[in-house]
């Protein structure tokens, strides 16, 4: 076969596209069955949660929301692209005055704002998906779970992990019924970010100042980095470690009992909060007290982001990046193999050097043998956000129970309001089991 | 004097990225610069067939009759690489790991819906010669946003996408060839250039039509409209003879080609570059 003749036979038969004008999406819902949501907080994490919501079938965007004409000119035009033709609103509630019809809200706005928005919504009657942290005050978040409970309505935390296969089957399959660890006696995590100048706007989309003043930002600069704001936010402890935080007290069973800590503004000289922080939790489990550390960097991104369980016969290092997800027996650990035959565990590949133990009564000689690595069976096969919104919306459906109520999420809002507490006191912080139920 | 230059830097597809950005405030420039890359490091997520979870990963795990949502920008760039791969009669194939003949899948698609499914046998895909230029037409709308136009978008050296030249009566901005003697550049406004070469990653270039990698020892230059078109012709213009460029290139108008065969200063040029190759300044 000539060249040319090849490459037209390659056209031919290549990835073509055509339309079809009929969706060719098996389970789209009829539009009578389709939940109708509004996104709160057009932002960079509001757009992670739409572009996910957008996946699941049967969910109709009817509304967004945003104070800043920029975000909600970008959603309502990104939703239109899906055929969603949304309403958009500057006011929450004059949203919630003139949606009647609406029967869940995405909430993505600014820590501080968590609280009035999540609970005008539940009083409103509607379902609320609330982005982590709750709130950037204790008492927000306890406020949040008493509106949940008074209005019966379903207050989903935005912490996606609880909904992630590969962290299920490690908490239930892996610890829980195989308990590959063994004793769990230490933990850790970390979440290592690169530096980065501070969020900028384009000069002609600025919020007007009176706007800002209404929100509760100083001005512009405020608004796009309220992150680093005490009024605004957390600090980074709560926007990136609260993830791995809630891991620890989820995979440890509850909250921690004690915490100290260590942070400062090391290297950003315009941030209210700290810019890195070292954290030392103490858990009690039913087997024994457990320590578990914690690092947050914002100047660096070495190692990225983890958390890891160490045990007496095992460790599982465990991301939302598959990349940094393995488990590593201990050597004196019983044999892994019968786990691997029940698709616990993807196969080792044991490197070429490794002794063989293949004869007892042999000993070998040799440099000290690799801790043997395992993979976990799963694979993630949407983005990590999408099973989390899976399980609010079949809940709001009434098809199963929320994995990260506001109540459960209060344990880890806890933890880390008394690691912050625990930077500026510079010393042990008891946290009593009282303390940590809202 | 001539305008500032700033210049910023970011890694992601497993290479650099750049942002130049003539005059202005430095900090304006770097907010924005941030923007931009915050659009490569999504469209990175979306495209990569080495992230699980990516939406491309989805569409390469569907089997014959199933289906898949994507995301606008991820339905772009199908469509973009789908009709590079007619316009080159497969020279750029978006799926050059597929199977071949009756087991290679195809693709549908309903852009109403944004929805992929996949007929037929197996697909793979891979848009690593058109997603680095595919991030680059993405950022520089980020960049229009933020009224930044004096932009010269660079991927890996290799895909490079130019809007308004550095400055008043500056004809663009010079880009020189790299490896090419005696020395020759071009002025780039408002147009991408990509380029291909086997001396940095070796021989990476498959030719589909035969499986093998590309062996002529060609360095090529592609400008089109935009960065994706010129990143994928750039692969193209590798495999192709040289009177199928020619031809591929008077047909398209915007499309240009330079070849350097043979390691010498022979430059065969065709389409929008005829006329535009300066002696290096």
């Amino acid at each position: 076969m000539g060249r040319r003749q090849f490459l037209t036979t390659a056209a031919a038969g290549a990835a073509i596209a055509f339309a079809r004008p009929a969706r060719l999406l098996a389970g789209d819902a009829a539009p009578s069955d389709s939940i109708s949501v509004a996104l709160l907080g057009v932002g960079a994490q509001g757009r992670v949660l739409m572009e996910d919501t957008l996946k699941i079938p049967g969910i109709r965007f009817v509304a967004v929301c945003d104070i800043w004409d920029y975000n909600r000119q970008y959603g309502q035009r990104y939703l239109r692209k899906f055929g969603h033709s949304v309403r958009a609103y500057h006011d929450f509630g004059d949203m919630l005055e003139k949606e009647k019809d609406l029967q869940a809200v995405i909430v993505a706005t600014p820590d501080f704002w968590h609280a009035p928005h999540a609970i005008g919504c539940m009083k409103a009657g509607k379902h609320v998906y609330c982005e982590k942290m709750m709130s950037n005050t204790i008492e927000g978040a306890r406020s949040m779970v008493r509106a949940m409970r008074e209005t019966g309505r379903l207050l989903q935390i935005g912490h996606q992990r609880r909904s992630n296969p590969r962290y299920l089957v490690a908490l239930n399959d892996l610890l829980g019924k195989a308990n590959l660890l063994g004793r769990i006696t230490t933990a850790n995590g970390q979440w290592n970010r690169a530096v980065s100048a501070d969020l900028g706007w384009p000069a002609r989309a600025a919020i007007p100042a009176d706007t800002l003043k209404r929100y509760g930002y100083e001005d512009m600069h405020q608004f796009r980095n309220w992150r680093w704001f005490k009024k605004c936010g957390g600090g980074p402890l709560s926007d990136l470690g609260a993830h791995q935080i809630d891991i620890l007290n989820w995979f440890l069973g509850g909250p921690p009992v004690s915490v100290m800590a260590a942070g400062g503004n090391d290297y950003y000289t315009n941030h209210e909060w700290f810019d890195n922080a070292m954290v030392l939790f103490e858990y009690r489990l039913p087997t024994g007290t457990a320590r578990a550390s914690y690092q947050v960097a914002t100047t660096t991104s070495a190692g990225g982001y983890f958390e890891q369980f160490m045990g007496v016969e095992g460790t599982l290092k465990i991301s939302e990046n598959p990349k940094y997800t393995s488990i590593l027996r201990e050597a004196n650990a019983p044999d892994w193999e019968p786990w691997v035959r029940l698709h616990y565990l993807q196969p080792w590949e044991a490197p070429a050097l490794a002794p063989t133990d293949s004869d007892d009564a042999v000993a070998d000689a040799r440099e000290t043998a690799e801790l043997a690595t395992y993979g976990l069976p799963v694979v993630l096969r949407k983005p990590v956000h999408q099973p989390h919104l899976e399980n609010f919306f079949n809940a709001v459906r009434g098809k199963g129970k929320l994995n990260c109520p506001a109540d459960e999420a209060f344990h880890s809002e806890i933890a880390i309001f008394k690691a912050c507490e625990a930077v500026y006191a510079r010393k042990q912080i008891q946290i009593a089991p009282e303390e940590t139920i809202a | 004097m001539p305008d500032p230059i700033h210049v910023f830097r970011h890694e992601a597809m497993a290479t650099f990225f750049e942002v130049r950005i003539a005059g202005g405030e430095r900090a304006y420039a770097e907010q924005a610069s941030q923007a931009a890359f915050a659009i490569v490091d999504r469209t990175e997520r979306l495209l990569s067939r080495y992230d699980e979870s990516s939406e491309i990963s989805q569409i390469n795990r569907l089997h014959p009759g199933e289906v898949v949502r994507v995301c606008p920008d991820v339905f772009e760039c199908l469509e973009q690489a789908l009709s590079l791969q007619l316009m080159t009669g497969g020279a750029f194939d978006p799926a050059f790991g597929s199977p071949a003949g009756a087991d290679r899948g195809r693709l549908l698609m309903d852009r109403d819906g944004l929805l992929v499914g996949l007929e037929g046998g197996r697909l793979s895909l891979d848009l690593g010669a058109i997603g680095k230029g595919y991030a680059l037409d993405l950022a520089a709308a980020e960049l229009r946003a933020w009224d930044l136009s004096r932009v010269l978008l660079v991927a890996g050296g290799s895909s490079l996408l130019a809007l308004d030249g550095p400055g008043e009566g500056i004809p663009g901005w010079e880009v020189s060839l790299g490896g090419v003697t005696p020395p020759r550049s071009l002025a780039l406004e408002n147009r991408a250039l990509g380029s291909s070469g086997t001396a940095v990653k070796g021989e990476h270039i498959v030719n589909p039509g035969t499986g093998e990698p590309a062996r002529n020892g060609r360095r090529t230059w592609a400008m089109a409209p935009s960065a994706a078109a010129a990143d994928a012709l750039s692969t193209a213009w590798m495999i192709l003879a040289p009177d199928e460029i020619g031809s591929i290139c008077s047909a398209n108008p915007g499309i240009g080609a330079i070849v350097q065969t043979g390691g010498g200063s022979d430059l065969l040029t065709a389409g929008c570059f005829s006329g535009i190759l300066n002696p290096r300044k």
